[in-house]
């Protein structure tokens, strides 16, 4: 009987082990394919220190940061540079309006929304997903972007909350009230919640006069609270209560 | 708390027969989730496997198939696949990846022309919604319209000209392409010999005319017949050429109205313009202090209008017009109404024998309810609709009948108040029924050399007796302009096929006066583009130019302007070009620069700016422009014109009663799956047509739903299967017409039972009603599809009480079982009295059942919900078509619907009330409702559903593994399970079509398109949410009420859904939820739920009885416990 059970150990163990390395395979990390035209981010990026939001400038306004259209690309280069023969490859895609064939590096797993907009609007800076650009002569997957990058970043305590929540909330005026409710009630610490309500202590302060600041903090921490007590889902998010899984999936 | 509710002998509201009846196999099932034969182990049983797709699978070959799987996994998970990325090489301007953008358009599914915005993604159209600033629909749309944009992309349309063999051996020769048929087809039109017919459904637009008016100005042999058979016969027309002098179709204007009286008519479902009609009616139903319409309907079977009604009554067909002349009788000669109408000897005497006792005895309509009617229409002169036209009125006295609404209309003082007949009439529907029998005699005659034809299916929706074959086979030449093959285009030399709408340019004109743009959304898609050569299509208006430059006319050709030559050296080229056939889109706009614009018109300083305006608002609105249209004409009305009304007699034996429904009609709709699936308004079935019998005539009969019957009447006959309808009258048979089409191997190939053969002729026109039929069962059975027989809400342990009852065991009445509150009802006069009264919670043990959680959440940013008014709701089912195609919701198929499986995000629940034979009808739209205290979340066990801080039930697709515990918890029972990879059918599993390129195109990119073994459900359009808050954020400003739209809001033509912030004071939802008429369904269960249902109220006399037992009371801090 100890035998039988030791032979199933031992092959849950080598399967669990020949997951992992399946889940290895999976990952694209690293990946930088050769591209019909061997375009340099060094050169535009790094050298010429062109803004990202030049040519992917869809990714201010929509989910996709897009890849720019060769007109884009032939607005200068129809003056700098003719003489390249990649610019003359470039040059003739154009003439024959046919589009350059790229080959996609970065793509998200399947059944989850992200948008470059929100990431854009916040501020978050394009290098901190996709690597050091303008470093890359050949461009590369720098992150896995799987969820655990995402949560990467969203488990910590500064890329919280400020992304998909209206102004109408965290903004509204502080009524009296609630100025008599906190002032003698202490909201009770929850366990997970520091982070969140200590990131926009900082932030509250700026903005509202002392006392203010403090009934909004404890309003947050109050909202942070419901949140997390709300079901079995909200438990098992870990410490950060503000991304729910409907944020990217639905 | 103890005045728990009764058990009553019989449920209250009730959705099917065998429920009121108690029926022990459905109350056997009502607590399990699907029907038997759903269960997923059945799956893999052998006597599945014979009608499926999966072969019958052992556990060994599972296993040696998984193992391969496992290991084809592990070796093409090393190598990635080489993805493209293709940029655009110019880039439109207005296109952004992942950024809709909305045009107006002109919708193209019905002759009513109704306002589009389509949404367009990247150059494809996703989604149509109703125009706001068109004056029609005014932002909504009607199933067909919503389901239209799969039209588009229906890989059955014809995708290239044919020339189609006459020895009925059908073979498609295609080697020629649209130029040389041209050339073929043109040279045959000018010879001069026979006449040359355009045979159209109603066709109308300033552009579109002008082409007719330039084909029969080819010469007096040129023809153009309009035949639009699910608008009407025409009769309705001429009734008004007879008492105007002048041919119109009426525009009725509910929202004026106060009492509609409908004699066999069915505005709701079966007007020209539905949507219009069915917003304006709503808007009068809506609760409100001054009061709502009431509305009174005499009818042989269940409507649409008849569900909305105050009063609906039953009667033979026979009897819609001595009832008409009783009613004119008592308002005209009893009661003087309609001053010297009165005194015109000639209708004295058609009047007279028809008392109100006369037509009580005639129709077995109660005298007393007839006198009810006449008084309410007797007290609001000048705010009546006295409604005529729909299926059930197409008699053989339907002239007279129409004759007959006519004067009634009249004397109460409609016209002008609630029907425009002079100032903006309805362009609608100008076919005429006797136009194409004279055609078919014509060209039976062999008078007729060519036959044009576009948009028509006489060989579908005629009878046999009718001849379309034989006259067809007289005609040397005939041409199809439509886009598929259907039965008469069979019949035909050629087709050409046409475009959709939503790929050409064009016009109409709904209202006189009222002109619509209708632009091209996307390239052809079966066109030069398309991956096979062959594929050509065009706009049906340009072939028809083509032909007639080809047969000589020079009316559209134009000479193409010189260009300015740059440079000198240049100037001796120049040549005068020869003229050239101009395009479409040319001759649109040259059309509107002489007819259509005036200086000054949408403020435009030119042409060119005032058709940019146009086009981008959808329509410009003249209606009432006197410099233009002139002074109002003065209809004098002639009473001499029922001088030849005659009374036929009172029919004997069953009555047939033939008729359109408000999305099936004259067959168009057989090829879109989304129509097929989706159940009608009253009987909730999908997928088949069928017979309705009384239940107390099927009982006679001894027929069980689905039992085949033996339709006869004069030779002809039809097998078709019978169901049994609460609501229809005793003697007749009632089946809808559109059904059982042969669409050349497409998807609605044989679905239902074709009813035309059953049409009769009358004296001149067609009959749909009335007509004596022998019905006799025959063998066979067909299971029909109906969604109502299962989602069972009352809760299952009352089912079971109550057979036990009825099985004679003695329950105590203090059983803690109860009838679950479903739906709120009211009379008018209850509600202003104490608007609480319909509330029709109730709770057994006087409070709800403890909730598990601590304490309310507090939800603090957003708060969504909705709420569904039903007194506005009319079940039409554009909510359900609309949630589809946002949501990418998939359809089943019949044998999957059958299972209990349909896929719908929301339904729409109809119930019953009271008498079997003569129930009230209500309609409650159901989707998730986004309960605060959900059942489905605290099962799931790995979390894939769960609570947002929005008060959202969210589904995380990609965590589901399918334990369908949340459905089997879901009390609303709106959970649907995706059993197989229903995304990659166009019809179901069963059936086996697969999703051919290019039905891709019409999927939403912003939804999720789920796969095999997840549970999915209405969302509350999240991707909607999205979009709404992220442009609110970037504007810097909160969300505006009323910014957020869901799909099934947006396009409900009754306005009957609201949708908003809770948390916002002053949001209409927030008035919703204060709103005494609101609760939430199964709310005693404490599910707290975030859609709320305004109550129906009725606008009935006397009280509703059955309401007192539920007190109308509430529990303390009961009612929207979300809010505190």
């Amino acid at each position: 009987m100890l035998q039988y059970w030791r032979v199933l150990l031992l092959a849950f163990g080598l399967a669990a082990v020949g997951v992992y390395q399946l889940y290895g395979m999976f990952s694209n990390e690293g990946y930088a394919p050769q591209q019909p035209i061997p375009f340099s981010h060094v050169l535009h990026a790094g050298v010429l220190e062109m803004e990202c939001l030049y040519c992917h400038h869809q990714a201010e306004k929509g989910a996709h940061a897009g890849i720019p259209s060769v007109e884009t690309c032939m607005g200068c280069h129809s003056i700098v540079r003719q003489d390249s023969p990649d610019i003359q490859r470039l040059a003739e895609y154009y003439e024959s309006g046919e589009p350059v064939p790229w080959v996609r590096i970065h793509s998200l797993p399947d059944h989850s929304y992200f948008s470059h907009r929100w990431h854009v609007a916040a501020g978050i800076s394009c290098q901190e997903c996709h690597g050091p650009v303008q470093n890359m002569p050949v461009v590369q997957q720098w992150r896995k972007l799987e969820m655990a990058s995402c949560m990467e970043c969203h488990r910590q305590d500064t890329y919280v909350r400020n992304v998909n929540h209206p102004p109408t909330y965290h903004e509204a005026p502080v009524t009296d009230e609630e100025r008599e409710r906190y002032a003698e009630v202490e909201p009770a610490d929850t366990p997970g919640f520091e982070s969140v309500s200590r990131h926009f202590e900082r932030y509250y302060a700026e903005r509202y006069e002392g006392e203010d600041a403090q009934v909004i903090l404890a309003r947050l921490k109050e909202y942070e609270e419901d949140i997390y007590l709300h079901g079995r889902g909200a438990q098992l998010r870990g410490g950060n209560a503000s991304v729910e899984c409907s944020i990217c999936h639905y | 708390m103890s005045d728990h509710t009764p058990i009553t002998s019989r449920p209250e509201y009730w959705t099917t027969l065998s429920e009121y009846e108690g029926d022990e196999e459905f109350v056997s099932r009502a607590g399990e989730e699907f029907h038997p034969g759903a269960k997923p182990e059945r799956l893999f049983e052998a006597e599945d496997a014979g009608e499926s797709l999966v072969d019958p699978i052992t556990r060994r070959s599972f296993l040696k198939l998984s193992g391969f799987a496992a290991l084809a996994a592990a070796v093409a998970g090393c190598e990635r696949p080489v993805q493209k990325i293709l940029p655009y090489v110019n880039k439109p301007e207005e296109v952004s990846l992942g950024i809709s953008n909305h045009y107006a358009s002109t919708c193209t599914e019905c002759p009513a022309a109704c306002g589009l915005l389509v949404t367009s993604r990247e150059g494809r159209p996703i989604k149509l919604e109703g125009n706001p600033q068109h004056p029609v629909n005014r932002g909504t749309l009607c199933p067909r319209g919503q389901a239209g944009l799969l039209n588009l992309y229906d890989p059955e349309r014809l995708k290239y000209p044919v020339r189609i063999g006459r020895e009925g051996n059908m073979e498609y020769d295609s080697s020629i392409g649209f130029a040389g048929l041209y050339e073929e087809i043109g040279g045959q039109l000018g010879n001069g010999q026979g006449k040359v017919v355009l045979l159209t459904p109603t066709v109308t637009g300033p552009a579109n005319e002008r082409l007719i008016e330039e084909f029969l100005a080819q010469g007096d042999n040129f023809e153009h017949v309009v035949y639009d058979p699910a608008s009407g016969s025409g009769s309705e027309r001429r009734a008004y050429q007879l008492s105007f002098g002048e041919e119109v179709t009426p525009r009725y204007r509910f929202a004026e109205a106060d009492v509609v009286l409908c004699l066999g008519g069915d505005p709701l479902g079966q007007s020209p313009s539905r949507v219009e009609v069915q917003r304006d009616f709503a808007a009068k139903r809506k609760v409100r202090e001054e009061g709502i319409s009431r509305v009174y309907a005499f009818e042989p079977a269940p409507t649409m209008t008849g569900a909305q009604a105050d009063y609906r009554h039953r009667v033979r067909p026979d009897g819609l017009l001595p009832l008409a002349l009783a009613f004119a009788r008592e308002l005209i000669v009893e009661r003087g109404l309609g001053g010297e109408l009165a005194e015109n000897g000639q209708m004295r005497e058609l009047l007279d024998p028809w008392t109100v006792a006369a037509a009580a005895d005639r129709t077995g309509v109660p005298e007393e309810e007839i006198r009810r009617a006449a008084d309410s229409l007797a007290l609001a002169p000048g705010r009546c609709i006295v409604h005529v036209a729909g299926g059930a009125s197409r008699t053989e006295d339907e002239l007279g009948l129409h004759l007959a609404g006519i004067l009634l209309n009249q004397a109460l003082g409609s016209y002008e108040q609630t029907i425009d007949i002079a100032s903006s009439p309805s362009r609608q529907a100008q076919g005429s029924e006797q136009a194409m029998l004279d055609l078919l005699e014509e060209m039976r005659a062999g008078e007729v050399a060519v036959l044009l034809m576009s948009g028509v299916n006489p060989a579908y929706t005629l009878p046999a007796t009718a001849g379309v074959e034989e006259a067809f086979a007289n005609v040397p030449l005939v041409v199809s302009l439509g886009l598929r093959m259907d039965e008469t285009a069979a019949l035909a030399d050629y087709a050409l096929p046409a475009v959709h709408g939503l790929e050409s340019w064009g016009d109409a004109e709904p209202q006189r006066g009222l002109y619509s743009v209708q632009q091209p959304m996307i390239r052809t898609i079966f066109g030069e583009l398309a991956n096979d050569e062959r594929y050509d299509t065009r706009p049906w208006q340009e072939s028809l130019m083509a032909l007639l430059t080809e047969s000589g006319s020079e009316a559209f050709l134009r000479t193409p302007e010189v260009e300015e030559p740059e440079d000198e050296e240049e100037e001796e080229e120049v040549e005068v070009p020869e003229p050239e056939l101009m395009s479409w889109y040319d001759f649109l706009r040259e059309t509107w620069r002489e007819r259509v614009y005036r200086e000054g018109a949408l403020d435009a300083g030119d042409f060119e700016s005032f058709w940019t305006a146009a086009v981008q608002l959808g329509a410009f609105d003249t209606v009432g422009d006197e410099d233009r249209h002139g002074a109002l004409p003065q209809p004098e009305f002639n009473a001499g014109a029922l001088a030849d009304v005659e009374v036929s007699e009172a029919g004997s034996g069953m009555a047939l009663v033939l008729h359109p429904t408000n999305v099936h009609g004259d067959g168009v709709t057989m090829g879109n799956p989304f129509l097929l699936e989706l159940p009608d308004a009253i009987s909730r079935i999908c997928w088949d047509n069928y017979a309705s019998l009384a239940p107390s005539t099927a009982e006679a009969m001894g027929v069980r739903e689905g039992d085949h019957l033996r339709v006869s009447a004069g030779g002809e006959e039809i097998e078709i299967p019978a169901f049994i309808q609460p609501g229809v009258h005793a003697d007749v048979v009632a089946i809808h017409l559109g059904w059982g089409r042969n669409t050349f191997g497409g998807i609605g190939d044989g679905v239902g039972v074709n009813a035309a053969p059953l049409i009769g002729r009358g004296n001149g026109s067609l009959v749909y009603s009335g007509r004596q039929v022998q019905v006799e069962r025959v063998r066979g059975r067909t299971r029909l599809a109906n969604v109502q027989g299962h989602n069972y809400l009352h809760s299952p342990s009352y089912a079971g009480v109550y057979v036990n009852r009825r099985k004679g065991e003695n329950i105590p009445e203090e059983a803690p079982y109860y009838d679950r509150p479903i739906i709120g009802e009211t009379t008018f006069e209850e509600w202003r009295e104490n608007p609480y009264h319909a509330y029709p919670n109730s709770t057994p043990h006087g409070e709800l059942p403890r909730s598990i959680w601590g304490r309310q959440h507090r939800y603090a940013g957003h708060h969504w919900g909705l709420s569904v008014d039903l007194n506005a709701c009319n079940g039409c089912g554009a909510c359900m078509v609309a949630c589809s195609i946002e949501n990418n919701v998939p359809v089943v198929g019949k044998e999957e619907v059958l299972r209990g499986r349909e896929m719908h995000w929301m339904r729409i629940d109809r119930y019953y009330r009271g008498n079997k034979e003569n129930p009230d009808i209500v309609h409650q739209p159901l989707m998730c409702q986004h309960c605060d205290h959900a059942p489905c979340e605290t099962v799931c066990p790995v979390i894939a559903t769960m609570h947002n801080d929005e008060g959202l039930n969210v589904m995380t697709y990609n965590r589901c593994v399918g334990t369908r515990y949340c459905s089997n918890n879901c009390p609303y029972k709106v959970r649907r399970f995706n059993f197989w990879q229903y995304s990659d059918f166009r019809t179901g599993p069963h059936e086996n079509v697969r999703r051919v390129s290019p039905l891709e195109l019409v999927l939403n990119p912003d939804v999720t398109t789920r796969t095999r073994g997840v549970m999915e459900k209405c969302t509350f359009c999240i991707q909607r949410i999205r979009h709404a808050k992220d442009d609110a954020r970037d504007r810097g400003e909160p969300l505006r009420d009323g910014e957020m739209v869901t799909a099934c809001q947006q396009t409900c033509p009754a306005q009957a859904i609201s949708f908003g912030d809770r948390n916002d004071p002053n949001s209409e939802i927030a008035a919703h939820w204060e709103d005494p008429r609101a609760y939430g369904l199964l709310e005693d269960i404490n599910t707290d739920p975030s859609v709320r249902y305004l109550a129906m109220v009725r606008n009935r006399d006397e009280p509703v009885p059955y309401r007192t037992k539920y007190q109308a009371h509430r529990v303390d801090g009961y009612h929207g416990p979300g809010g505190q």
